[in-house]
């Protein structure tokens, strides 16, 4: 009877995204070509976008991100297609922009449902 | 904003440095070690990203502030998640969370639950729940006083499996998982099709948007359930109806302005007495049914057409069949009415004493958590009751 469970399952997850989200944004302020860290960024939107099978938690997050509707699940493959490839524009910079504020916004929310509160 | 990251990263360091020794100490009871250890990974992790905030000198550029807030943020919260949960139940090891610990671990034996037992603590404020990060489960203060609502344990052991990506001994019912999903979106999907040709009221658009949003977390709900009858039997379909005629719940609420996180306490008790059939327990299914029909007269209330249409029969049954095919091949112990293991002994003949003997009960329970506990190890007897 209780949000905690659902949401302290889904916020460890949230967070792991959110940190590699933002370490990629760092390398791209600071015009670094880490090929190693945008390809695996690029797996991780990839998965966003299209959730691997029996991946529940996976999925809870992408559908979560998804309804937002901060960022779409066409600019995400797109990105994420770009990111594999090393072909990285303002685009894509800007695209995973908003979805670092949406991680953030949904780890935000997670939190407050884990402790109870309603927003 | 410089100073204030020096000054407030500085003080939240030396927090996680002073919860670090909370965590390291020699006291600890060893059914606290993976807890401690679990803690003390996850707070060495966030102290030394916070450092990483500091000295970094890269994440001191004007450009970087907004990723640095957030970063910071994310420790902080990490610490503080950490420190009112895990420390909190470290810091105070009590006998009946030491009892409780053990439970579960031999509740896990009987079962064959494919993964390590949490750690049990009393520090609930909320009813039963688990936090699958550090695999700490709470329960209410004087929960292991009694028995009628233990069953809600075996639900709560039902999280950790369905959020796993890895153990491959699950990935049938993390496969039925995903087929229950795929036939309640293309049910609410099928609804939506039919009210946009229909062009009926635009509010029923709107509650199916919301019912498709929350049936991903119901199917989450109605799994734990359907966990906790195939391995423990009538027991959890009595504490389900226990649990409803404590709280003031509508039992069939379907949500019209927001997303819900459970269903309808209607719609899990139809689903609690398909799998009960599902496994062989067809005798108490009448006694089930009667007195939950009992409860919802005596709360005075009913179903609605919404209700209805939000858990169909087609999809629950649907949803029964495949938990229990997933279940089946798990390395999960299904039960079936020739079970005898002890604590599922214990569990189901608390009810069938409830109800039989009600007169006699409270006398009754006593003396079967006394038994419980010496079954745990005789030094968590409790004698303050």
């Amino acid at each position: 009877m209780s949000d905690t469970t659902l949401y302290s399952s889904l916020y460890q997850q949230i967070s792991e995204y959110a940190e590699l989200v933002d370490e990629a944004l760092i390398a791209l302020i600071s015009q670094k070509n880490d090929t190693r860290l945008f390809q695996q960024l690029g797996k991780m939107l990839g998965q966003l976008a299209n959730p691997p099978e029996g991946q529940l938690g996976s999925r809870m997050v992408s559908e979560l991100i998804l309804d937002s509707d901060i960022v779409g699940q066409s600019e995400l493959e797109m990105a994420a297609e770009a990111l594999g490839t090393g072909d990285i524009d303002d685009v894509t910079r800007e695209i995973i922009e908003r979805l670092a504020r949406s991680l953030e916004q949904e780890r935000s929310k997670a939190m407050a449902r884990i402790r109870g509160e309603r927003r | 904003m410089k100073a204030y990251f020096q000054v407030a990263i500085d003080q939240h360091i030396e927090r996680a440095a002073k919860l670090l020794e909370a965590i390291d100490n020699s006291d600890v009871p060893r059914e606290y070690h993976a807890l401690a250890t679990t803690c003390r990974t996850e707070i060495v992790s966030s102290k030394q990203q916070l450092e990483d905030l500091r000295d970094n000198v890269e994440m001191q550029r004007s450009e970087l502030q907004t990723i640095r807030l957030r970063r910071f943020r994310r420790a902080v919260d990490r610490i503080s998640k950490i420190e009112v949960t895990g420390i909190a139940a470290l810091s105070r090891p009590l006998k009946d969370d030491i009892f409780l610990t053990r439970l579960v671990d031999l509740i896990r034996q009987e079962i064959k639950y494919p993964f390590l037992p949490p750690t049990v603590t009393t520090l609930s404020t909320n009813y039963f729940h688990i936090h699958n990060d550090i695999h700490l489960m709470f329960v209410p203060l004087s929960e292991g006083n009694y028995l009628l609502h233990l069953p809600d344990l075996y639900h709560e052991l039902a999280h950790p499996l369905l959020f796993d990506d890895h153990n491959p001994r699950i990935a049938d019912l993390r496969q039925s998982v995903d087929l229950t999903w795929a036939h309640a979106l293309s049910y609410i999907n099928d609804e939506i099709a039919y009210e946009e040709r229909r062009r009926g009221p635009t509010e029923y658009l709107l509650y199916l948007a919301l019912w498709q949003r929350s049936w991903r977390s119901w199917i989450v709900e109605f799994y734990c359930d359907l966990f906790a009858v195939f391995t423990l039997g009538p027991a959890f379909a009595w504490a389900h109806i226990h649990l409803c005629m404590e709280l003031d719940h509508n039992p069939f609420a379907v949500p019209t302005r927001g997303v819900s996180s459970h269903p309808a306490d209607d719609a899990r008790m139809r689903v609690i007495l398909l799998g009960l059939k599902k496994v062989g327990f067809v005798d108490v299914i009448d006694d089930l049914q009667a007195r939950w029909d009992e409860y919802l007269e005596i709360a005075d209330v009913r179903s609605h057409s919404n209700y209805r249409r939000c858990f169909p029969d087609q999809l629950l049954n649907q949803l029964v069949e495949l938990a229990y095919s997933g279940m089946v091949k798990s390395p999960c112990r299904i039960v079936d009415p020739n079970v005898a293991d002890p604590i599922h002994q214990v569990l189901n003949n608390a009810w069938y004493q409830f109800w039989h003997h009600p007169y006699n009960y409270i006398q009754w329970e006593k003396q079967a958590v006394e038994q419980l506990r010496e079954m745990c190890g005789g030094f968590v007897k409790e004698a303050s009751r």
